[in-house]
């Protein structure tokens, strides 16, 4: 290296290092566009940040010291974004179109919006929640990484078996044949079918091979009389090992990672449908979540017996009464909701907004 | 008294019934008349769903496929041992002839 080669390294090495600069976009781009200005909001307020503050940020007239309160907030935000890009990686019309396939109601959805809407239906649903509720982005986050890992597995273990069952030259021509069966219902039908033998053959090949195992040579010298049936023993071993073979190469030949079909009744068939019950459990807590009217009328005429002298309130503690005992009676049903998890927690969160408590309802309501 | 407070006041009707089959479909066959917040909760509520049986049936598929290639893995191994079996005792049946 020349002379100045290395006086310009050695210079290089004495600037100290620029100062970090903050990642992602700055508050300014931020505010400045209307979604992310939203959902920075949202974020803001259910993150339980100053109201005063929010105040200032909403009237652009924030006052000194603000600015640090709110990097902190726009750092929180930016790592928000980039958890939820790592989520919209998965969230594609090639896969909720796969997803759909193996799920009537998410197809049917699909089938009405279109791939496309529903696909940026979705990625605004998890913008959305990643900013207003962190547990419920985090499960979805967590499943996406536990997918993710499991198709990395799935993958390494198809090269794996696809080795072995070359290399064994076994047959896996029923199963394409039932592939290829047009009726889904029947195709379906098939491969159940076919999926339980196979696995049923999976599970006799390994207590017949424990069994095996567990006889030394001498055990099996002892078990036969004669050379000619000591013989004969270890033929009948092999052509049941080939059959084996046979039976359980043509299911893990498969293709699986590209047949919802067959991947969901082989699933079935080792976890059963106990884990389907399962999944749904939750349904029956979250009926206390419910709203109607009658629950609105009573709970009211309880609120106002256990209210210290309400007869002699004016009507203007009365009014105010009246409207915190609403606020009351949404806001401990939304509890309830938030605090469940899974299928039917997401649904009654959906449903929740569309009962409403308008002006006409409260005026039924006596003071 | 509103359309949507109509339809939640269905909604929850087949709720308290406790069918949960009735429930989902209630929501899918309604889907077009909820507002457009609404509509996205409920397909992210189906989306999650959908996404929690392909990660886990993913991860089954992964099971099946571990334990059937060791179990091939296995099977070939015995069947080495017994044609190397075979191949002494056709020997020896030779030798004896």
């Amino acid at each position: 290296m020349s002379f100045i080669g290395n006086y310009s390294e050695e210079k290089e090495n004495l600037v100290p290092p620029p100062p970090e600069k903050p990642q992602g976009p700055t508050l300014a781009s931020v505010l400045q566009d209307p979604k992310e200005s939203a959902l920075f909001g949202s974020m803001l307020k259910a993150e339980g940040a100053d109201s005063a503050l929010m105040l200032r940020l909403a009237d652009s007239k924030l006052e000194p010291g603000d600015m640090r309160e709110l990097e902190v907030y726009r750092a929180q935000f930016f790592e928000k974004k980039e958890r939820v890009k790592t989520v919209n990686a998965v969230v594609t019309k090639e896969t909720i179109v796969d997803f759909a396939a193996s799920h009537p109601e998410l197809q049917q959805i699909i089938n009405m919006v279109g791939p496309d809407k529903a696909v940026g239906i979705l990625q605004a649903q998890m913008a959305r929640l990643a900013v207003e509720e962190p547990p419920r982005f985090d499960e979805i986050f967590n499943k996406v990484r536990i997918l993710g890992e499991a198709r990395k597995r799935a993958e390494e273990l198809d090269k794996i078996v696809e080795e072995r069952v070359q290399k064994l030259g076994l047959d896996t021509t029923t199963v394409a044949k039932i592939l290829a069966i047009d009726n889904t219902a029947e195709r379906k039908k098939k491969l159940s079918e076919l999926v339980k033998e196979k696995y049923k053959a999976a599970g006799e090949m390994a207590s017949w091979k424990n069994l095996w195992r567990g006889k030394k040579d001498v055990d099996i010298e002892r078990e036969v009389v004669g050379l000619d049936m000591n013989k004969m023993y270890i033929e009948t071993r092999l052509s049941e090992i080939d059959h084996h073979m046979e039976r359980v190469g043509e299911v893990l030949a498969l293709d699986m990672e590209n047949n919802a079909d067959l991947r969901h009744a082989l699933a079935r068939e080792i976890t059963g449908e106990k884990k389907v019950e399962e999944k749904n459990s939750g349904f029956k807590e979250m009926k206390s979540s419910l709203m109607s009217d009658e629950t609105l009328m009573s709970e009211w005429a309880e609120f106002k017996a256990a209210e210290a002298d309400w007869a002699t309130k004016s009507d203007a503690d009365k009014t105010a009464a009246r409207d915190r005992f609403v606020q009351e009676y949404q806001k401990k049903r939304e509890d309830t909701i938030k605090k469940g998890k899974g299928f039917w927690s997401s649904i009654f969160s959906g449903m929740f907004s569309l009962y409403t408590i308008d002006s006409a309802k409260k005026d039924k309501l006596k003071l | 008294m509103s359309d949507t407070n109509s339809l939640y006041n269905e909604f929850a009707r087949l709720v308290e019934l406790g069918d949960e089959a009735k429930v989902r479909q209630f929501v899918v066959d309604h889907f077009q008349e909820f507002p457009e917040d609404v509509q996205g909760k409920l397909t992210l509520a189906f989306f999650e769903e959908a996404l929690s049986n392909e990660a886990e049936t993913t991860g089954s598929v992964s099971s099946i496929k571990d334990a059937g290639a060791s179990a091939l893995q296995d099977m070939v191994k015995i069947k080495g041992e017994l044609e190397d079996k075979l191949k002494v005792i056709n020997i020896k049946e030779d030798l004896n002839k």
